[in-house]
């Protein structure tokens, strides 16, 4: 039996009347690549948040590492301290009144690690990851997409992480560039040896990288299980319904 | 509200004396700077960008930043002290209205003066935002007179900002009375309360501000009201189901 | 900024404004320094008409009227400057905190802004230095409580619309505090339309210091205020008109200059209403 690295219970979360994520249960397993598949609306992005943080279940349980997190700031920073997250909008999580570096800077506080030692962690891993180090001296705004979600990726490894959640990773990227963040995060997935979580509506994306996937569907999980069985023989009618509307170019070699 | 324990009376009654003359005072003033603040605007909306625009838009900011308590001082000193045209103080004789409303002129346009350049610059913006919509551009072509578009459909929407801030009116009005209640020497419940408390006589000084408070709420209350009549779209947001 | 101030320039209400300022500014740096002792009495020389040793002539206890104009307007924009920052800055503060946090929180500070502006500025002014006393900090204590709701609700309509923005969850997950986030990530972003408001509401300051000590509720003699200078001048009204009217000149230069640089430099630094008619 593998360790797990998160676990999710039942979690309940409504938005007025509308239920967004109706008793929700997941375990990911440490050290694996996990993908999340889902349409928009779907309630994968409020079950990161709440994985995050960010969002308060109305019942229900998240355990990290087995454990469960005790509001305040202790909490807090011992969640940042496990997990870390690149949202969807790299230019845009990165605050746009302050440079790179004093964003960099930040990490340092929070770990109560000296400055020095953080950015020369910082100064490796922008070299490992292809960052220019004149990035530290520029706004977010003065960066490229591609740079950004770069240092949003250098930033959420600096915490040192167990998990690493990548929302809809590739969004925004070109084509070309796309594969070669996802081969990226595999890579430094096994480097730092971390769980990966990586939530995208692209079924290509999952496909690619996941070694298992969850498929959600207002508000549930449809269907979980080996990423290879979930692509290749889908349970759950939704599944089946899903991958039969994505349009592939290779089909898998034993259909 | 309790005896008055210097002049041994109601201070209910004292107040009840004192509020007729302000309110007087007050909605004059607010009349006046309505009537002129919208024909000033009217007038520099008419002919945005010329000298004359310019000329009265920095009028207006003159007018609104000159505190009336100076205004009032200018005023007494010009037509009271040197010309002599108005009396100096007082309210005039109860039950001459002649005399009532000889003794009201100046105060008033001490009152009305920031607000007529107030108003006026909230007409201008607001009726040049109004004359560059499509149905203003409509009637324009179907040859409707200019004068006719200003002043049958264009101020009835450009005034709804107006009545926004009409309760704010209210406030300034009651808050400015109590300085022009002083230079003129007034009687009202701005000179009552100035009065009191330089007599550390708190107990009036506490039922006046209480009365004023009262007053500038229902003001304003009667003005979210009103608001809520001219704009359809704010009735709907204040309805049930929002 | 230097673009800001030249698009200032570049107005002419705008230029009016500026030129006003620097004047005004200029009087209150250098005037008390070449100008005689502002309490300085001379009473056998009161009530002199304006000559070249006293330029703006003398009070009723002979005091020389420009050293009290630079003394007293100095007073006035201190004031006016340092209520300005009080009160943007505690404003600023609770609008983003109550912007941020939302819930019973966001309910309690709007309803102490909602009470706050339920009273006529000055009358609720009169009322709290008339009960806690009169002088020049109650009544900068004062006034700056009354301008806390306007630059509160900026600040929170601000916060609203930052708050859903990526970065604020970004940091968030990074474990910063909410302190940290507030001074770090959302002032910043909330100052500069902030400082356009403020510099707005200087002028209405100075009008309100200058009504409350017309009053007597504000500064205290002997130290000279504007609202003092004109207070002074009104009760001799019969004897000279000078002293009104000098004082009542400059407060009126200083507010309609101020005023119109504010809303110069608000015009500027909004986009949207640069060029003017789109």
């Amino acid at each position: 039996m593998t360790e797990a690295s998160i676990t999710v219970t039942d979690a309940r979360v409504s938005f007025g009347r509308v239920q967004v994520l109706k008793g929700v249960s997941l375990l990911v397993p440490a050290g694996t690549c996990f993908g999340i598949i889902g349409e928009s609306g779907s309630g994968k992005t409020t079950l990161i948040r709440a994985i995050l943080g960010l969002q308060r279940l109305q019942s229900g349980q998240i355990l990290l590492s087995g454990k469960p997190l005790q509001p305040g700031r202790t909490g807090a920073r011992l969640r940042a301290m496990t997990v870390q997250a690149i949202l969807q909008d790299s230019t845009a999580s990165l605050s746009p009144r302050r440079r790179i570096g004093q964003l960099l800077d930040e990490v340092s506080e929070v770990l109560a690690e000296p400055k020095d030692a953080t950015r020369a962690r910082a100064a490796a891993l922008f070299d490992r990851l292809g960052i220019p180090a004149a990035v530290t001296d520029k706004y977010a705004h003065q960066i490229s997409g591609g740079q950004a979600r770069r240092v949003c990726v250098a930033r959420a490894l600096l915490m040192r992480p167990r998990v690493l959640i990548a929302d809809e990773p590739t969004a925004g990227l070109d084509v070309s560039v796309q594969g070669d963040l996802l081969n990226l995060l595999q890579e430094i997935r096994v480097e730092h040896n971390l769980t990966l979580v990586v939530v995208s509506h692209n079924l290509a994306v999952i496909r690619q990288i996941a070694d298992q996937a969850a498929v959600m569907c207002r508000g549930e999980v449809a269907e979980v299980g080996d990423a290879a069985q979930v692509f290749d023989a889908p349970q759950s009618d939704y599944a089946r319904s899903l991958l039969a509307a994505w349009p592939r170019l290779h089909k898998p070699a034993n259909l | 509200m309790g005896i008055d324990i210097v002049s041994n009376r109601p201070i209910a009654t004292i107040l009840s004396e004192a509020l007729p003359n302000t309110l007087q005072l007050a909605s004059t003033g607010l009349l006046l700077a309505l009537v002129f603040g919208l024909l000033l605007g009217s007038i520099a909306a008419r002919r945005p960008g010329t000298l004359l625009d310019t000329v009265l838009g920095v009028t207006s900011v003159a007018f609104i930043t000159t505190p009336a308590f100076v205004v009032a001082i200018v005023l007494l000193l010009v037509f009271s002290v040197q010309l002599q045209w108005f009396p100096v103080t007082g309210a005039g004789e109860p039950g001459q209205p002649l005399d009532r409303l000889v003794h009201l002129a100046l105060p008033a346009t001490a009152l009305a003066i920031g607000w007529v350049g107030y108003l006026a610059r909230l007409i201008r913006a607001s009726l040049l935002e109004v004359l560059s919509e499509d149905h203003v551009r409509m009637m324009r072509a179907y040859g409707v007179p200019e004068r006719r578009i200003v002043g049958r459909y264009a101020m009835r929407l450009a005034l709804i900002p107006v009545v926004a801030v009409m309760g704010i009116g209210v406030g300034d009005m009651i808050s400015n009375a109590v300085f022009v209640e002083i230079i003129f020497a007034r009687p009202g419940v701005g000179s009552l309360i100035y009065n009191a408390i330089l007599a550390r006589n708190f107990p009036v000084v506490q039922a006046g501000i209480l009365f004023t408070v009262l007053v500038y709420v229902t003001a304003n209350l009667v003005v979210e009201i009103l608001n809520a009549w001219l704009d359809p779209r704010i009735a709907r947001s204040l309805g049930p189901g929002s | 900024m230097r673009a800001l101030l030249a698009d200032v320039w570049a107005s002419p209400t705008g230029r009016i404004g500026m030129v006003l300022t620097a004047a005004i500014l200029l009087f209150i740096t250098f005037g008390p320094l070449v100008t005689p002792n502002p309490n300085l009495l001379a009473v056998q020389a009161k009530f002199l008409p304006p000559s070249l040793a006293h330029p703006m002539g003398t009070d009723n206890l002979g005091r020389d009227l420009l050293a009290r104009a630079a003394q007293g307007t100095r007073a006035a924009v201190l004031i006016a400057v340092a209520v300005v920052a009080l009160s943007s800055v505690i404003g600023a503060l609770l609008g983003v905190i109550a912007g941020l946090l939302g819930g019973w929180i966001d309910r309690a500070i709007l309803i102490i802004f909602d009470i706050i502006s339920a009273y006529p500025p000055v009358i609720l002014a009169m009322g709290i230095v008339a009960l806690y006393g009169t002088g020049a900090s109650n009544l900068l204590l004062v006034v700056t409580i009354l301008f806390l709701p306007q630059f509160g609700r900026m600040a929170r309509a601000q916060t609203l619309s930052l708050r859903n923005q990526p970065f604020v969850d970004a940091e968030r997950i990074l474990g910063l505090g909410t302190a940290r986030l507030v001074t770090r990530h959302l002032l910043p972003n909330v100052v500069g339309p902030l400082i356009v408001l403020a510099s707005m509401n200087v002028p209405v300051v100075i009008t309100i210091e200058a009504g409350l000590s017309f009053l007597g509720l504000g500064v205290q003699p002997p130290q000279a205020s504007l609202g003092t200078l004109i207070k002074d001048g009104y009760i001799y009204l019969d004897q000279s008109w000078w002293p009104t009217i000098g004082a009542a000149a400059i407060l009126a230069i200083t507010t309609l200059g101020a005023t119109l640089f504010g809303e110069a430099l608000r015009d500027a630094s909004d986009p949207k209403r640069k060029g003017g008619f789109q």
